[in-house]
């Protein structure tokens, strides 16, 4: 959306396409994201890992 | 048959009498409906953890993902584990509740598209809770049921934690329920893992359980085909984050705390830590079956078996409190939640002097709460009740996402995507029968796909949203809570063509 004070966006958009108002994601939202990901990859590793020792096959 | 000893009528005892000493010390933080439904949004990182955890963890999740895992193997966690793969997305997700800056999620809808989204909401929200409630209620109940060999009925249990829960939600509402969720968080987490060491024990360690349990290689697998495929695993994932946003108690999950970061935290540990307990829920249905053998019991009933005859008498008490604690801090949060819908939302409270206001909400937290046992009556087994609640949910999610990044979507095409999700939903689940799981992916595509659709076809038929609607939404929504007084400048601009604009 425009600001109507300067004319120029409101807040940094990702995209431009001209119905959509995705944002640019911030430091926080990137580095949380990266994190939730990793522990995320980290616990369905762990679950196939457990799995694998109870079938006897790690 | 197991009857319970003194012991354990202490400790439930105890425990009844901590929550509700909780609830009536919290009653003095609560003097507005904004106490009352966002406990003031003045809570820290830990608090807001395990309200996240424990208002998402219930006994009915350990009986379902037990019971699942009993008949299907490891495959069985899917019911709950499909969430680890949405929980990044919730960290980007969160802030978008918080800078709302609303009470219920009927008020973000009316936000974006006018009231008569508002009041769909808000009936959608009632019907979304009293399901929740219904299932968690008798999941519990079904489990206390078994642990006391059949001497304290479903009906009972329901009757003892409603009036538990209620004694202190009516009184000290959200904050009542964040600071037992903190005790009741942790009993749940003590009742998730409590089983595991007596059944391994049981079983004579890693050798007995490979030994007494038949095709280890296919119980042990995460993929069942032609029940739990990789398309199973997706369409659901995809279903979740329709889901998520539509639940009423995501609001106050991700608007309660002191800050965004603190939000964004607490749900997603909190979420987290729900995974975690989830493998101690499969690993329970897996080892019933190398105690038992494959179906002796219906799925239901394995979690309450396993306490029943695996727990000595002195852990009992422990094990029927946590269960308690698991649906108790759901049914406060479930009831406030509702009574905030209700009353802000349908009866319009917004208009009501504000002490009206919150008796009105006390009021009807009690009313919402015993209905609710009577909607626990009429729910069948936990499985199907789990696989139809999540059928149920996402009809109006479809709405919240297009609204939330396209611009050209509106009231018209929010009522067209409801309405065309919730009408697929009925034909593929009574018309074709797409009830199990095998069904589950394509009924979750037919509705998602016709929803979308739908949406998309009606917005782009009909009239726009106003402009200035629009630009004062998505200032309000993309404005992060730290630069509100950027907000309050703007706002005043953003208002109808020919209106004064206060600079």
């Amino acid at each position: 959306m425009r600001d109507p004070r300067t004319g120029r966006d409101f807040y940094p958009r990702l995209v431009r396409w001209k119905e959509w108002e995705f944002p640019r994601p911030g430091g926080e939202a990137l580095i949380g994201f990266a994190i939730a990901c990793g522990v995320s990859a980290l616990l369905h590793a762990g679950l196939v890992a457990l799995c694998a020792w109870l079938r006897g096959t790690e | 048959m197991w009857i319970l000893t003194a012991l354990d009528f202490a400790i439930i005892a105890l425990y009844l009498a901590v929550v509700i000493g909780i609830g009536w010390a919290a009653r003095r933080k609560v003097s507005t409906a904004e106490d009352y439904y966002m406990g003031g949004r003045r809570f820290g990182r830990a608090m807001m953890i395990m309200y996240a955890f424990g208002a998402g963890t219930h006994a009915d999740n350990a009986v379902g993902v037990a019971g699942q895992s009993y008949k299907l193997g490891m495959t069985g966690i899917w019911y709950q584990w499909i969430l680890v793969f949405n929980t990044p997305f919730f960290w980007l997700l969160s802030p978008v509740f918080r800078r709302a800056r609303c009470m219920t999620t009927a008020d973000f809808f009316e936000l974006r598209y006018g009231p008569s989204l508002g009041v769909l909401y808000a009936c959608m929200g009632l019907v979304i809770n009293w399901g929740y409630l219904g299932m968690a209620l008798l999941g519990a109940a079904k489990l206390i049921e078994a642990l006391t060999g059949g001497h304290v009925s479903l009906m009972t249990s329901m009757l003892l934690m409603t009036v538990a829960f209620l004694s202190y939600g009516i009184l000290g509402g959200v904050v009542a329920a964040i600071w037992n969720d903190f005790l009741q968080g942790g009993l749940t987490i003590l009742m998730s893992f409590l089983l595991l060491p007596f059944a391994w024990y049981k079983l004579g360690g890693l050798e007995g359980v490979r030994a007494s349990i038949p095709d280890p290689e296919r119980v042990f697998r995460l993929i069942t085909p032609g029940e739990i495929g990789l398309f199973w695993i997706v369409a659901t994932i995809v279903n979740q984050m329709f889901s998520v946003v539509a639940q009423p108690h995501i609001m106050s999950n991700n608007a309660a705390g002191r800050t965004e970061l603190d939000n964004r935290i607490g749900f997603c540990v909190g979420v987290t830590l729900k995974r975690v307990c989830t493998v101690a829920w499969a690993l329970a249905g897996v080892l019933a079956i190398g105690i038992y053998g494959p179906g002796k019991y219906e799925g239901d009933h394995v979690f309450g078996v396993l306490v029943r005859d695996l727990l000595p008498a002195g852990f009992a008490g422990l094990m029927i409190a946590s269960i308690m604690a698991s649906v108790m801090d759901n049914g406060a949060v479930m009831s406030v939640g509702s009574a905030a819908l209700f009353t802000r939302n349908i009866l319009k409270g917004k208009t009501l002097a504000p002490e009206r206001e919150l008796w009105i909400s006390r009021i009807f937290t009690g009313v919402f709460a015993v209905g609710s046992i009577g909607f626990a009556s009429a729910v069948g087994d936990v499985p199907r009740a789990i696989r139809l609640m999540w059928n149920i949910v996402p009809l109006i999610g479809i709405a919240f996402w297009l609204g939330l990044w396209w611009r050209r979507a509106n009231r018209y095409g929010a009522w067209a995507s409801f309405l065309a999700a919730t009408g697929t939903w009925m034909y593929g689940y009574w018309g074709l029968h797409w009830q199990g799981d095998a069904e589950l992916p394509y009924l979750i595509t037919l509705y998602l796909g016709s929803g979308v659709l739908a949406g998309v076809v009606v917005s782009l038929l009909t009239p726009r949203e106003p402009e200035w609607l629009l630009d004062r939404f998505y200032a309000t929504i993309w404005t992060p809570i730290r630069r509100d007084d950027e907000l309050n400048e703007l706002l005043p601009l953003l208002v109808k063509p020919g209106e004064v604009k206060h600079a």
